[in-house]
């Protein structure tokens, strides 16, 4: 295995802007279209979803065995794979026995997890990708860089010159030539192909069907043609019923590609007749392998078995903001994307795995996009850490990873500490023996902590109705307490009695590099404290989206725990609070108004796992804010990720934030809108526009004072 | 579409959508008339019918053939020529067993893969289904599959508009390795004809 030099292919990613732009461009017309589509699916037909991927997998040795008589009964061959070498090695001996010499492909990501086309060419055989975008990763000596469109990291005029330079054909840079000729260069491969290899789609066990997916009707041809049919399949996309099937093909193509179906869905359950090219109908042989390499162990893994609900729609590459400038030959290793960080481990082992993993930086979106609700952030965090249990964790990501303890520490000598940080000497060391990139201005602490400053009940009451818990994170803590302070006020004026209970930083930076340990113990620290709280009836609000994002979904998980579980059903960012009230028609609305004030509103990652209903712009327009909501997703900070040094991390941060930096630079708001303090950061930071908490507006409002 | 059920109208609308077309026919020689114009406007020489009722698809070869055209069911091929034609035929016309409106969806059933192929092959593919079989919405598909794939070896082809690609740089280009072209006739009444 050869390790990976993963800073130098980071930079060379980085110089690439045309494909950076192409690929951005792409990411984000992808996400716009599978939201639009996906927009009709509700919350309890999701969660069906999740339950049938579910029981799938716990019904798994019934339905390969079900399988496997369905698929013997209608003489059809059944091969359960080990390895990937067994799988490899069956389809080798298969097609030397028969006498191919040609073989047609049809798109699979399990064969390219295998290598299986590595093998059929090293024993002579002419193997082709028949997929338009498969086709010309395979002319190009590459592998897939996305999911369901392989070759979205080439543009038209490398496409043209690529076909140029290896099929010596003159083509316009035009996707319609391009595809009018792969049409008929192609057809006569299918024409005269001895065997077709596929993947599948689904596979249902009760009637022993393979399922294939495709658009572009290569997957029919490849099933049609050739006199024996090989589908390579791995053992998770087996499901139980014709029920459960449907509905994951309801859901793929929306959220695959923003299609409301997929084009060509082909369903088999053995080898029927085709017409030969001299002798009338002859019987097709159909083998189906069913592929293990790694998934029934990750079956009995607690954390890793999630990711064999993934139904591969590539949703989550749509929305990760390293992929995103990246791209999946960076972003990956066969598998790339979020995904692909899960299954690399599964297929591929921790090694290689871990060589792309560093590149997540928690902001969960995959998880929030997925059809199914898979919990890719944990999985990664987990990820890092049995690399970093194994061989060590990184300097850099064990100092990060404190981060917290570093602020209360500096805190409590502000006076020197912010004196400090503003010294180049300071910056120097900072970078030399921390890695905390030099050009990174860190923000200034408070002369007193939140605690200090705001006079709030310490012990739990029992008595009175509206009661909050104030969960103020580290920034609201020690650095910004100005929101902490704004949050308080605007609880009270609406007669909440507000609480403090003895809390630490959240633990998200120590998640995000993988020291779960350490969030553990942040975890069980906090869940303690606050769960006193609750249990007295108290909700628990926080101004810091990632605060409560800990608290409904990073506690709850790493600690099992009914206390955990019970304050996950608690907890509530400020602004979903408020907007629940306000819906309640219990909001003092007694409130100044700013016509004529201009903002654009950046949504933090975090919150859109806690409402989808943006709450923040309610309260916008209620102050008469004239407001811009720009989405381009995550900023790129990922808490301290965006702080390390060059292109470990402040490089790709940077990229990542360029078209948000270029849209807050170009307009001409007052200032810019959001929970987030590390989004502050990041934002105020390159494009040098003052980020408000809207606490602080709110605050600003009910006294009747001008904006901040 | 005047005095389409909401369920027809939705399908045709879905299928302009897919950029294929549909259209209501009322009788068997709407749909013979409706077809041999496309074929003779399309300058097609090799048209090829599978999975059609017997007496439509004579109607079909018979008047198509008096036009100029080749017209053959492919049951009335000689099985030696059957792929040699599948490779020329220049329009596939099939019958269909299920419709969706919701997506716009046929659902095919072959017996073979030489009836499967006259809507792979050829760059045109005409659908001819009868309005009682079009259903409201995807997930109704459940129960007929499960019968269909328990009780025969019959491959089933959902087809949701032309053969598409989006690979070189999103864009949206038909035809690739299916057909580029894709129209659906929708037969008012089977039975009741004139």
């Amino acid at each position: 295995m050869k390790s990976r030099n993963l800073i130098a292919e980071i930079s060379e990613a980085l110089k690439n802007k045309n494909q950076m732009e192409n690929l951005r461009t792409s990411m984000l017309c992808m996400r716009d279209k599978r939201d639009a589509a996906m927009a009709g699916y509700t919350e309890r037909e999701l969660t069906e979803l999740r339950s049938i991927r579910q029981s799938s997998l716990s019904l798994l040795n019934e339905n390969i065995k079900t399988l496997k008589e369905k698929l013997e009964e209608n003489g059809c061959n059944f091969y359960f794979a080990k390895t990937s070498k067994d799988a490899c090695e069956y389809v080798v001996n298969l097609a030397r026995f028969k006498g191919v010499k040609r073989i047609v492909k049809a798109k699979s990501m399990t064969t390219e997890e295998i290598e299986l086309n590595r093998w059929l060419i090293a024993e002579g055989f002419e193997v082709i990708e028949t997929d338009l975008g498969e086709w010309l990763v395979q002319l190009a000596g590459q592998r897939p860089s996305h999911l369901t469109a392989p070759a979205i990291h080439l543009s038209r005029y490398e496409i043209s010159k690529l076909i140029e330079e290896k099929l010596g054909v003159k083509l316009p840079a035009d996707p319609k030539e391009v595809t009018k000729f792969v049409r008929s260069f192609l057809r006569e491969k299918f024409l005269t192909a001895d065997m077709g290899i596929t993947g599948g789609n689904i596979v249902v066990a009760e009637t022993g069907s393979l399922v294939l997916v495709t658009n572009e009707g290569n997957g029919r041809l490849v099933t049609a043609l050739p006199r024996i049919h090989v589908a390579i399949v791995g053992l998770e996309k087996l499901v139980r019923t014709w029920e459960d099937a449907v509905k994951i093909l309801d859901v793929l193509p929306k959220s695959a590609t923003g299609q409301k179906m997929a084009t060509y869905i082909t369903i088999l359950n053995s080898g029927s007749e085709t017409p030969s090219p001299n002798d009338g109908l002859a019987k097709r042989e159909f083998h189906l392998i069913l592929l293990d390499n790694g998934r029934l162990n990750a079956l009995q893994d607690e954390i890793m078995s999630e990711a064999l609900k993934c139904i591969r729609c590539s949703a989550c590459f749509n929305v990760c903001p390293t992929y995103r400038v990246l791209g999946g030959h960076v972003f990956g290793y066969i598998y790339s994307g979020p995904m692909g960080i899960p299954w690399t481990y599964i297929s591929h082992g921790l090694e290689n795995a871990a060589g792309f993993a560093s590149l997540c930086i928690s902001c969960g979106l995959c998880r929030e996009t997925c059809p199914i609700g898979i919990d890719t952030p944990t999985m990664v965090s987990e990820i890092k850490r049995r690399y970093g249990e194994r061989n060590g964790y990184r300097w850099v990501d064990r100092r990060l990873a404190g981060y917290e303890d570093l602020v209360k520490l500096a805190s409590s000598v502000s006076n020197v500490s912010n004196f400090l940080l503003d010294t180049n000497i300071m910056k120097w060391i900072l970078e030399k023996f921390i890695g905390i990139d030099r050009r990174v201005s860190l923000p200034k602490f408070s002369k007193k902590t939140l605690r200090e400053l705001v006079d709030v009940t310490f012990t739990p009451r029992t008595e009175g109705e509206r009661k909050v818990a104030y969960f103020a994170d580290s920034m609201a803590y020690y650095i910004n307490t100005d929101v902490g302070l704004a949050a308080v006020n605007v609880l009270r004026k609406n007669g909440f009695e507000v609480a403090m209970p003895p809390q630490k930083g959240s633990g998200m930076p120590s998640f995000l590099y993988g020291l779960l340990e350490s969030t553990k113990k942040v975890a069980e620290y906090n869940v303690k404290n606050v769960y006193e709280y609750v249990s007295k009836g108290y909700d628990v609000v926080s101004t810091e989206p990632t605060a409560i994002y800990c608290f409904r979904f990073v506690y709850p998980k790493l600690l099992g725990t009914k206390e955990a579980q019970k304050v996950a059903e608690r907890s509530y960012e400020l602004f979903g609070y408020l907007l629940r009230m306000l819906e309640n028609n219990a909001l003092d609305l007694s409130f100044k108004r700013y016509k004529g004030v201009k903002a654009i509103y950046h949504l933090p990652c975090h919150s859109r796992h806690l409402s989808k209903d943006k709450p923040v712009l309610k309260f916008l327009e209620m102050l008469e804010i004239e407001t811009e909501f720009i989405d381009y997703g995550c900023c790129g900070m990922g808490g301290t990720w965006g702080m390390k040094k060059g292109y470990e991390g402040y490089e790709i941060s940077k990229a990542i934030a360029e078209p948000l930096v270029s849209a807050i630079s170009e307009s001409d708001v007052n200032f810019v809108v959001t929970e987030c303090s590390l989004c502050k950061i990041q934002i105020e930071r390159f494009t040098g526009k003052k980020v408000i908490h809207p606490v602080l507006l709110l605050d600003k409002a009910y006294k009747g004072l001008p904006v901040p | 579409m005047d005095g389409c059920s909401d369920t027809v109208k939705k399908f045709i609308c879905e299928l302009e959508r897919l950029g294929a077309t549909g259209k209501l026919l009322r009788t068997h020689t709407d749909v013979v008339k409706h077809i041999s114009e496309f074929v003779m406007e399309k300058g097609a020489k090799l048209v090829l019918m599978g999975g059609l009722e017997r007496r439509l698809s004579s109607e079909l070869s018979e008047t198509i053939t008096s036009l100029g055209a080749s017209c053959f069911d492919i049951t009335d091929v000689e099985r030696r020529d059957l792929r040699k034609l599948l490779e020329k035929a220049d329009i596939g016309i099939t019958g269909a067993e299920l419709a969706v409106a919701e997506t716009g969806s046929l659902v095919i059933a072959s017996e073979n893969d030489a009836e499967r192929l006259l809507s792979c092959l050829p760059p045109i593919h005409i659908a001819i289904i009868s309005k009682e079989k079009i259903l409201d919405n995807f997930l109704e598909l459940a129960e007929w599959l499960r019968k269909v794939q328990a009780t025969s070896t019959r491959i089933v082809s959902i087809i949701t508009g032309p053969s598409r690609t989006a690979d070189i740089e999103l864009e949206i280009v038909m035809g690739v390795h299916g057909p580029c072209e894709q129209h659906v006739i929708i037969l008012e009444g089977m039975s009741s004809e004139e």
